[in-house]
């Protein structure tokens, strides 16, 4: 079996004429806009957290609190982001200017040991995941949605956990975690859920 | 013209559509940015937002730049919008890679090397996870004898690079993985069917379910016939004797494929089965020319069962139990009496495969910057038989009965060493009772210098183990069996640069460098003359691999991609055969104004190819185009494609036992599908739901 013979070296590039000049000007001109554009992406906030800072923002949209929750008409949806923040700026431009259930959105940074039963959601950061218990434990009894992005965060009695199908942003719901807390989740969003830890026969709204 | 494809495409059509895509992209996508914008999507809008990721590359969910390798990922909507009839036509798509096919196989090549007698086993793939290559010839089956219906695919993760520091044999020059759509992707009972040039049909039906209580349920069959090309024409067979080269009515195939997956809480089984039966109309191994006699039938299917689940909250468990089954059976024509007359002998060859795989893999995060994964697999080859002999007279030349057992261990790091800096490190043993133990690790270093920008840097060693059709296939008169043989191996260096800018345009270098040594190739035993198996050559490979992604608003998309490439022998200097130097592929996707309806456009030049006499085919250029719309009516997918419109006349080189040095290709083809899926509301009553479902549950 003569499997191999050798060949010509690589035939040095003589041709391409016509286009050569046009297709150089257009490379050139390309670089140029794409160095202003690399330019301007690096101080971007992640498009995976640019995203999920728009999920965090609608679910608030689909989640009522227990009236008492709140001090008076006029407070504030307190959302707390636990350990590292991972969304920049994005949250904060994101909920700038904007009420949800005729509420003000207001973002802070905690750690995990501060007290954080005084907030309706919280964003709980990668980096907590030892303090997991400790901060489940800590907000037990209050009325707070817990929002994590490790798989199986339901599990562990999270309630809303970012996970990826697909090459896409979705979440699960531990629907009963949101019970025990009296909070009410719409149905809406329990149907787009991939998964749905629940005990009730048909989700309610 | 043909050397004038790369340079065209190099210096007039990447700067001319990079440039539209930076220009009329621009705006539009600088909007989506805003997070305002953001902001007002709805839920179920967000969850349309692509976040690219890979499971195969390092066996756990990670985004794409993260991972240790180069990967081009195809989805289901390119499936669909440029008309892919098999996964060959899939893999032929992805840039740096080539199919070619000797009408009874596909073979691929990539890196620089195509193997077209190895039937593949220089790449692994996987379906789920779960091994395809199987154990005779460590071959994979692609096209019409590929298990999985190609409406059936979600996803195909395409991994460059060396994988057996994770997967071990054959996952040597890439890992392919395919991934499976899921009940819960049709809800419902979806029909299909096709009708194309040269006689072809095809018809599928799918079940698939998934309640919100209960397992998700996935059935499919599909059934193929195809009559081929009915006068084949090759110029090596044109005399008076052989028909003046014509092989009429020999080139027909029949597949018949089922699949079927039940899951419920982590516990997956899953099945797939395909049968193919191919008329070979090119008289290979001095078969009869014009014979339809000379067939082969291929099957290959397999169960696995497994079990994917945390415990304790913290330890992720895949464990994974599976029988694989592969059978061939060659039908060859021979004239023995030299008389060109019936009657002819009918020499029989037969592999018959059977194993079953247990796997364990168990991973866990570690101080939240090490992401550990350890595993164990052992694959007990209860058959690895090969037969052949001649009936009337009945003469039997070989008959060869084998079982062996592989076992392996694995250990792998992806250590997050800063947030802009992560390290990849793996290593895999894999012991063979043939030639022992084998070690081949893998580190990457990957580096974010900022968001939109990955550095890779991938160092790795990859192996492939003489195979049973190498060890122990002798007929005993011209051949002989050579079971000292050692696996071979590859070192590979490679550097990736990734780069995104606005939202959805993307670009990818890759430059990489292989050193392959141990080449099991034919040779002589100078002792006797005889033919066997030998690990004589060194091969080094080297080239460059460049893609650039842009996607529109409203659903436009675009692929550029080209590939240089050079592989030579170490010692004697020698080209690799049947591989082209440059591989420039186009590809875009335009929505109509009109029910959905969509263009995929696709345009692939491979550049001349070496046969084993050291002449050229090619290069040549293949255009298809799809029209297609998902929905034509309420349930109601449709696509018309064109296949080689341009009607180009092209060869593929060969070295499967054919005598002609090249294989001729079809010519323009054309086809109508049409896919029809009952609405959801056929559950009675109690049915819920999917995803996207609007309606309120009762």
């Amino acid at each position: 079996m003569a499997r191999k013979r050798r060949i010509r070296g690589f035939a040095a590039p003589e041709l391409f004429r016509i286009g050569r000049p046009l297709g150089m000007a257009l490379a050139i001109l390309s670089l140029v806009v794409l160095a202003s554009g690399v330019g301007r992406a690096q101080k971007d906030v992640p498009f995976e957290y640019r995203i999920k800072a728009s999920f965090l923002y609608n679910f608030t949209k689909f989640v009522t609190w227990p009236p008492k929750t709140f001090d008076g008409d006029a407070a504030p949806l307190k959302i707390a982001i636990v350990g590292d923040d991972p969304f920049g700026s994005a949250l904060d431009d994101l909920v700038s200017r904007t009420a949800i259930h005729e509420r003000k959105l207001v973002i802070e940074r905690r750690n995990w040991n501060q007290d954080l039963r005084q907030f309706q959601v919280l964003f709980i950061s990668r980096s907590e995941q030892r303090h997991l218990d400790a901060i489940l434990s800590g907000i037990k009894g209050a009325s707070v949605l817990t929002v994590f992005e490790i798989e199986q965060f339901s599990a562990r009695g999270g309630m809303i956990g970012f996970v990826f199908v697909q090459d896409r942003v979705h979440f699960e719901i531990n629907q009963d975690a949101a019970i025990q807390a009296r909070l009410a989740i719409s149905s809406r969003l329990l149907t787009l859920a991939t998964n749905l830890r629940s005990q009730s026969t048909s989700p309610g709204d | 013209m043909a050397t004038q494809g790369p340079k065209w495409f190099w210096f007039t059509a990447i700067p001319a559509i990079f440039f539209c895509l930076l220009i009329f992209d621009g705006p539009a996508l600088a909007q989506q940015q805003d997070p305002q914008d953001l902001k007002n999507m709805s839920i179920e809008d967000l969850m349309q937002i692509k976040v690219s990721t890979v499971y195969g590359a390092s066996k756990f969910v990670q985004k794409i730049t993260d991972a240790p390798s180069y990967i081009t990922i195809i989805t289901s909507e390119e499936i669909l919008k440029y008309g892919y009839r098999t996964f060959a036509d899939v893999l032929q798509s992805v840039p740096g890679f080539f199919v070619s096919n000797d009408r009874n196989y596909s073979y691929i090549g990539t890196r620089g090397f195509m193997g077209p007698g190895s039937y593949n086993n220089r790449l692994l793939i996987l379906i789920n996870g779960h091994r395809l290559n199987e154990n005779v010839y460590d071959g994979v089956y692609i096209q019409t004898e590929f298990p999985l219906d190609i409406d059936l695919i979600d996803r195909v993760e395409v991994i460059r690079g060396p994988g057996s520091a994770l997967y071990g044999t054959d996952a040597f020059f890439a890992v392919i993985n395919v991934i499976t759509k899921r009940g819960g992707d049709f809800n419902s009972v979806e029909v299909s069917g096709d009708a194309g040039s040269l006689n072809t049909y095809r018809g599928r039906i799918t079940y698939g379910r998934k309640p919100k209580r209960g397992p998700e349920v996935l059935l499919s069959a599909t059934y193929y016939h195809s009559l081929g090309n009915p006068r084949l024409f090759f110029p090596e067979f044109n005399s008076p004797e052989t028909n003046n080269g014509y092989a009429v009515n020999a080139d027909g195939t029949k597949f018949d494929s089922v699949f079927g997956s039940v899951e419920y809480r982590g516990l997956r089984l899953e099945a797939a089965f395909v049968s193919r039966d191919k008329v070979v109309p090119t008289a290979p191994y001095d078969t009869v020319f014009n014979n339809p006699g000379t067939r082969t039938l291929d099957q290959r299917g397999y169960m696995d069962l497994s079990y994917d689940h945390v415990f304790d909250n913290r330890w992720k468990i895949l464990a994974r139990l599976a029988y694989d089954r592969y059978y061939y059976h060659g039908v060859y024509v021979y004239d023995t009496s030299g008389t060109g007359q019936p009657p002819y002998v009918l020499n029989q060859d037969f592999a018959e495969g059977e194993w079953w795989t247990t796997q364990l893999d168990v991973s866990r995060t570690f101080f939240n910057k090490h992401h550990v994964t350890m595993g164990t697999e052992e694959r007990f080859n209860t058959k690895q038989n090969q037969w052949n002999y001649d009936l009337l007279p009945y003469t039997v030349y070989l008959n060869d009965h084998r079982s062996s057992v592989v076992g392996s261990l694995y250990l792998q790091d992806q250590y997050e060493i800063r947030p802009d800096l992560i390290l990849s490190a793996g290593l895999r043993f894999d012991h063979y009772q043939t030639f022992g133990g084998t070690l081949n690790p893998r580190i990457a270093l990957i580096y974010h210098p900022w968001e939109k920008s990955a550095f890779k840097l991938i160092f790795g060693r990859a192996f492939r183990a003489p195979n049973a059709y190498e060890l122990y296939y002798s007929d005993s008169t011209s051949t002989e069996v050579n079971q000292g043989l050692k696996p071979e191996t590859v070192k590979t260096t490679e550097l990736v640069y990734d780069q995104s800018f606005l939202t959805h345009a993307h670009l990818v270098v890759s430059g990489f460098y292989n050193s392959s040594n141990n080449f099991i190739t034919l040779g002589v035993d100078p002792g006797n003359g005889l033919s066997r198996f030998m690990n004589s050559d060194n091969v080094t490979g080297k080239g460059m691999e460049f893609e650039l992604n842009g996607e529109w608003a409203h659903g436009w998309k675009a692929r550029l991609a080209d590939t240089i490439q050079d592989s030579h022998d170490s010692q004697s200097g020698a080209t690799e055969f049947a591989s082209p130097r440059h591989l420039p592929k186009i590809n875009l996707i335009a929505p109509l104004p009109w029910r959905k309806f969509s263009v995929g456009i696709e345009g692939q030049y491979t550049s001349r190819l070496m046969t084993t006499q050291g002449s050229f085919v090619g290069g040549f250029m293949l255009a298809n185009v799809t029209l297609s719309t998902p929905e034509l009516f309420k349930g109601l997918s449709a696509s018309f494609s064109a296949y080689n419109l341009l009607d180009k006349h092209y060869a593929y080189p060969t070295n499967n036992g054919n005598f002609q040095q090249s294989i001729s290709q079809d010519l323009r083809g054309l086809r109508l599908k049409l896919t029809y899926r009952f609405p959801d509301s056929i559950f009675s009553g109690r049915c819920c739901g999917t995803k996207n479902r609007n309606s309120k549950p009762d």
